[in-house]
């Protein structure tokens, strides 16, 4: 008799386990932006901007003046197919659409995975000089642009994202 | 696209991640992710709509489907269109403008023409098809592009009359170059020019001529009946040709 007990109340404590047991909960975490900004290793000062419909940006906190910002955009053109041509037309179009554009180096090379331009320029916007660092990543017809504004000593920091953005977002 | 959970308090083993088109369609998805936080769901179609929801998997149960998150409706990298105007510096130049937007600039339009190209070149301005201007003194026949802005500086365009509206009154300007605006310093008092606004003709008149300063922003001031034309002096790069033109 004092078998069957010990078997019921083992097999009673089996079934409780299994019917009692916590289920397994997950939440997705909400607060994306600390996530990617420490996945990122944003320089100090930097934020997540913006994650959506203008894509990825990103910007600095300054007490006055251009706040800097960085914006990461894909798109697709044929013309990309041969990239060093299309490249050659976006920068002579930026030209001629922002006239007081002046490239200072403009750096190309072509590996396995495809056609990256380098480009540092400024121009004069509202009696300011302001300083833009551009890559320009092809992939047949995909375009990947990165491209960072900002005024004073910030080109460091400004191509220091803009590296981190290229691995995250197009694996270089 | 990367997903980012925190970990499931509960005891489990791996996570599985689901996804699809929509809230109502998980069609996709990975039973075992391992035992990990974050995930990165590869071969989707950019700009695409994708709904995902995480769960956690202890043996063969699953515990409760986390909430749900979906791209494009509140992220997720869009692909932009594919208009031969668009220029992927320009807009880059555009949306990485920190300035300030005062709401009007300190300089009238810069429009000094800087590379020659047979070939139109990308601005990324709009083409708009219901709107154009036609001056036969000077062989100007042009569709009309609305031009994008830098904070608050109006984008010019290589071969293109582009139309902005300053103080109600409606400013047509473009480059300095022969096939655009170049002829502008040969219009006179009593010169035609027409404008076609969705099918309407509307005739104007020149009625004034200068060349100002740049700078001489208030220059652009325009009577209620009045159109304002604006290109670049060939021989005075800080000079601007204003031409002003009345209905008739």
């Amino acid at each position: 008799m004092k078998k069957y007990i010990v078997i019921v109340t083992i097999l009673a404590l089996v079934i409780g386990f299994y019917i009692f047991r916590n289920k397994p909960e997950v939440k997705l975490t909400d607060n994306k932006i600390v996530t990617e900004e420490t996945r990122l290793q944003l320089p100090e000062g930097w934020t997540l901007s913006e994650n959506g419909m203008v894509d990825v940006q990103f910007e600095k906190k300054v007490g006055s003046g251009i706040v800097p910002k960085i914006v990461f955009k894909k798109s697709t053109s044929q013309e990309a197919q041969n990239p060093a041509k299309y490249v050659d037309k976006l920068i002579a179009g930026a030209k001629s659409t922002v006239t007081s554009y002046k490239v200072v180096t403009d750096e190309r090379t072509t590996a396995d995975l495809g056609y990256l331009a380098i480009i540092k320029a400024n121009y004069v916007n509202n009696k300011q000089k302001i300083e833009v660092s551009q890559r320009i990543y092809i992939i047949g017809e995909e375009v990947y642009t990165i491209s960072g504004s900002y005024t004073g000593e910030l080109g460091n920091e400004v191509d220091q994202i803009i590296e981190a953005v290229a691995k995250d977002k197009v694996g270089k | 696209m990367r997903l980012n959970w925190n970990d499931s308090s509960g005891p489990h083993q791996s996570y599985a991640v689901a996804y699809g088109p929509n809230r109502d369609s998980f069609i996709y998805g990975d039973p075992n992710v391992g035992n990990v936080t974050s995930y990165v769901v590869s071969s989707l179609n950019p700009g695409g709509n994708y709904c995902f929801y995480v769960q956690a998997q202890n043996g063969c149960r699953g515990g409760n489907p986390s909430n749900i998150v979906c791209t494009n409706q509140a992220g997720g990298v869009r692909v932009l269109g594919t208009s031969d105007n668009y220029n992927p510096l320009v807009d880059g130049i555009k949306e990485s403008y920190g300035g300030e937007v005062l709401g009007a600039s300190t300089e009238l339009m810069g429009t000094a023409e800087v590379t020659y190209s047979k070939d139109k070149l990308p601005s990324g301005n709009r083409l708009d098809l219901d709107h154009s201007i036609i001056i036969p003194k000077i062989g100007v026949n042009f569709p009309i592009y609305r031009p994008q802005q830098i904070g608050d500086m109006l984008m010019v365009g290589h071969r293109e009359v582009l139309l902005t509206t300053i103080d109600d009154r409606k400013v047509y300007y473009g480059h300095n170059g022969s096939d655009v605006f170049g002829g502008l310093f040969q219009l006179r008092v009593g010169d035609q020019i027409k404008t076609i606004d969705e099918g309407i003709e509307n005739k104007y008149e020149v009625t004034e001529t200068r060349l100002v300063n740049k700078t001489e922003v208030e220059s652009l001031k325009a009577e209620s009946d009045q159109i304002v034309l604006v290109t670049c002096s060939f021989t005075k790069p800080e000079f601007r040709i204003i031409v002003k033109a009345s209905i008739k």
